[in-house]
């Protein structure tokens, strides 16, 4: 890994997040919205007594790492592959592996970006603050984030394996994990059969020790170092997943046909 | 002369069809040397094979002795590519494109070689533009900067002139020519323009069916292909014409009245002219169209090709 080829990789993000405003839209318009949209079911929740709501935000905030983290690997890659630029990139010395890890970076900030903005707008309109949770929301953030790298280089896996025409999975497979992984809800509220899902999914011990941190004060540490362990075990898999499926796609000549 | 690349037995099998089909060859230091061939010949399946893009099925590729992909980033740092298919970030200005591209390549001075790159190519004016806002031509003279942009030893060429008007292409070949020449860069150089290759190319191949079927100078090529075709305007009677060139057994028709196109080896132009000189014809125009490798191509297709 070349870290001066990682810092170009990362100015390149930089460069095209500065002419692209469908990226602004990614990162601050959408997020704003939804966050507003949540306080306002939050006020609801407060106006009839019950304190759920701020979990519900809690959860709307914190999503953020695990959409725009995913997106940017993923879509940091298609916008090279529509632009036509892709191939080109790996032409140079330029590795696969320093530009997937650069579109973590970037991924990173960009979500830390999206939840700062919508941490300050739960405060001005709710007067909820992030800072409740202390030192615990890094720990959150952290296992948050590698489960976002572990999502993005899987979904990259199937476009690179099946190529532009499910292109769409980048945005929309994300999604699936929202209801599943609890994010506004505790597990126990889905049905048995699907619970075990939850239970395979980092997210879930996240959001559910927040919850509790929230209603309870209390920390459930059993909670987070399965969610630690499972982060890793999702992330290596992503990333044996990844290298078995770029070495094929090579071999194949799916990776040249990308740009069609 | 030193090869810069080596190609062995490379071969890459897609199932059962077989897109590059044991092809061997290499290119030495400052020679350009061209890749022919139909649709569907094996290319663009080379090129890609030799960029580490397509993993062959079998077969090596040497860069400078080292062996490829094995030795990638010390390879890939001393070639570069350019294609009118590939295309840099269109978000992205033109400098800032190349900029990432110098940083990539760790070129020393990156802001002075982009802005001597970007006035050989008579583009200096679009540094500050979106890549997107720019015409055909503009775009493929970006990429040629690219291509230049690490001092390459060898820069592998995919149809860089394709859909440019041919002003701008005549352009472009110009400052392939130019940049070799000062260079002695080597370049391995596809392309469908006949004439280009032929302008450029100190050796061609020919790919047909993943195979090379045909590898020579651009001129040794063309004699393979056989006759040249003699088109004479003559004054007076066609009779005289006729007998004569049924007296030596010369191919030929009278496409119109009073010219005689006649189909017959480049040596024997004189001895048939002197000929009709001792037969009293009065020749006013002569017009000699060479074979060129357009009609090797086309005998290649067509598969009539003398190997």
């Amino acid at each position: 890994m070349n870290t001066n080829r990682l810092k170009i990789v990362l100015l390149h993000t930089w460069y095209h997040f500065s002419h692209s405003v469908e990226t602004w839209a990614d990162v601050f318009w959408q997020p704003a919205i939804q966050i507003w949209v949540y306080t306002l079911i939050a006020l609801s929740f407060a106006a009839a007594g019950d304190a759920r709501g701020t979990n519900i935000m809690m959860g709307m905030i914190f999503w953020n790492f695990i959409w725009v983290g995913e997106y940017a690997i993923t879509v940091g890659a298609l916008w090279e592959v529509w632009a036509r630029s892709f191939s080109s990139l790996f032409i140079s010395p330029l590795t696969m592996e320093e530009f997937i890890v650069g579109q973590m970076i970037s991924g990173t900030i960009k979500s830390l970006l999206a939840v700062v903005m919508s941490s300050v707008m739960a405060y001005l309109l709710y007067h909820f603050s992030v800072l409740t949770l202390g030192w615990m929301a890094l720990v959150y953030t952290a296992e948050l984030l590698v489960f976002s790298w572990a999502l993005g280089v899987m979904i990259l896996s199937l476009i690179f394996r099946f190529g532009m025409q499910v292109q769409s999975l980048s945005w929309a497979l994300v999604f699936l994990i929202q209801p599943i992984g609890a994010v506004f809800y505790p597990v126990s509220v889905l049905p048995k059969s699907i619970q075990w899902i939850s239970y395979s999914m980092p997210a879930t011990y996240v959001f559910e020790t927040m919850r509790g941190q929230l209603t309870h004060g209390t920390i459930d540490w059993r909670a987070l170092a399965i969610g630690g362990i499972l982060d890793l075990v999702w992330f290596a898999l992503g990333w044996i997943i990844f290298q078995i499926t770029y070495k094929s796609v090579k071999r194949s000549g799916a990776f040249a046909r990308l740009e069609g | 002369m030193n090869a810069i690349l080596e190609v062995k037995d490379l071969t890459k099998h897609f199932g059962e069809f077989a897109a590059v089909d044991h092809i061997s060859f290499s290119i030495g230091e400052g020679e350009i040397v061209g890749l022919l061939g139909p649709n569907g010949a094996g290319k663009t399946t080379t090129i890609q094979m030799l960029l580490d893009l397509v993993t062959p099925t079998t077969g090596t590729i040497m860069y400078f002795g080292k062996p490829f992909p094995k030795e990638r980033e010390y390879i890939l740092s001393r070639i570069n590519f350019a294609s009118a298919y590939a295309q840099m970030q269109s978000r992205m200005t033109v400098g800032q494109d190349l900029g990432i591209y110098a940083g990539l390549y760790e070129v020393k001075n990156p802001r002075q070689k982009i802005r001597e790159l970007l006035k050989l190519l008579e583009i200096e004016e679009l540094e500050n533009e979106l890549f997107w806002h720019l015409s055909a031509g503009q775009k493929t003279r970006v990429i040629l900067a690219k291509a230049f942009l690490n001092d390459p030893r060898l820069i592998l060429m995919d149809e860089p002139t394709a859909s440019l008007d041919p002003d701008i292409a005549n352009k472009v070949v110009e400052f392939i020519e130019g940049l070799q020449k000062k260079e002695r860069v080597s370049i391995l150089y596809t392309s469908h323009n006949m004439a280009e290759v032929e302008r450029l190319c100190d050796r061609v191949m020919f790919l047909d069916h993943g195979k090379i079927v045909a590898e020579d100078t651009p001129l040794g090529l063309t004699k393979r292909v056989g006759n040249s075709r003699l088109i004479l305007t003559f004054d007076g009677d066609q009779a005289p014409v006729e007998r004569y060139l049924e007296k030596e057994h010369v191919t030929h028709s009278f496409p119109r009245a009073h010219a005689v196109a006649i189909s017959l080896l480049e040596a024997d132009i004189p001895k048939v002219l002197f000929g009709f000189a001792k037969h009293k014809v009065w020749i006013t125009e002569i017009d000699v169209e060479k074979p060129d490798l357009e009609d090797v191509f086309l005998s290649i297709a067509g598969g009539t090709y003398e190997h």
